[in-house]
């Protein structure tokens, strides 16, 4: 099936985040909301535990579309999603996309993250023209 | 200062921000797609905003609590790895839902033309 039409499923790509991707994401996006790297803290609050930024986890969106799309995606797309459930760490992701329209060369796409116990941690929905 | 306390349309930041290939790097090995990066001459999607958001969360704290809801980015160009690129973002909504304050914050980055390269919004709940 072409990638641009109706029905077509991109690529999954599943992921184990560590405290150390995130340490490192924090670093590199200059986010270092304790939240996210330091445990004590976390513990303090609702999460209990350290948990992924919701950026780092929706770029995996973003790269699963490159990796379909390449630079079509990066010149002519627009991702909305919505962070519905934490990721903690050493919690292993999956990604999913489906083209649910395709029309006047723009493709509309579901996409979303979900956790190994089937919980949604992100949905949403990405076009492209192309 | 706290977010939370800052007025509708109060600028965040309106700063130039140089997209470094080593921080670019450092961002994509945090992500597993190290490789995707030497695929294109363009930043990934995610990247721009998420720097902007660095700066933003670092030059205003937030409470403990603070939930990103969501998040939409939109691109009308394509940003050149390595680029400097100049960052405006302004509270765009500040209003309390059910005793939960919800915030709004709209990031744009433009070129040296004043181009809209990327537009963002994004909706954090704080507790």
């Amino acid at each position: 099936m072409n990638k641009y039409q109706k029905g077509y499923k991109t690529k999954s790509q599943a992921m184990t985040i560590t405290q150390s991707k995130v340490i490192s994401y924090a670093y590199s996006s200059g986010d270092i909301n304790p939240i996210h790297i330091n445990s004590e803290f976390a513990k303090k609050t609702m999460f209990k535990k350290t948990i992924a930024h919701g950026m780092m986890i929706g770029a995996f969106l973003g790269e699963m579309l490159f990796s379909e799309y390449g630079d079509v995606w990066l010149t002519s797309g627009s991702i909305d999603i919505k962070f519905k459930s934490p990721i903690y760490m050493d919690e292993t992701i999956e990604t999913y996309g489906e083209v649910v329209t395709s029309e006047n060369n723009i493709i509309k796409l579901n996409v979303s993250i979900t956790k190994n116990d089937g919980t949604e941690a992100i949905k949403g929905y990405a076009t492209i023209k192309f | 200062m706290k977010l939370s306390e800052l007025d509708i349309n109060m600028p965040l930041i309106d700063t130039n921000i140089m997209l470094s290939r080593d921080i670019l790097a450092k961002y994509m090995g945090s992500i597993n797609s190290s490789s995707n990066s030497d695929k294109t001459i363009y930043n990934p999607i995610f990247f721009p905003t998420a720097i902007i958001f660095g700066e933003i969360f670092n030059k205003y704290s937030l409470p403990d609590g603070t939930i990103h809801l969501s998040q939409k980015i939109s691109f009308s160009k394509p940003i050149k790895q390595n680029s400097m690129v100049h960052a405006f973002a302004k509270i765009n909504k500040n209003t309390i839902k059910a005793g939960k304050r919800i915030i709004s914050i709209k990031i744009e980055i433009t070129n040296d033309k004043k181009t809209i390269l990327h537009e963002s919004m994004c909706t954090l709940l704080i507790s």
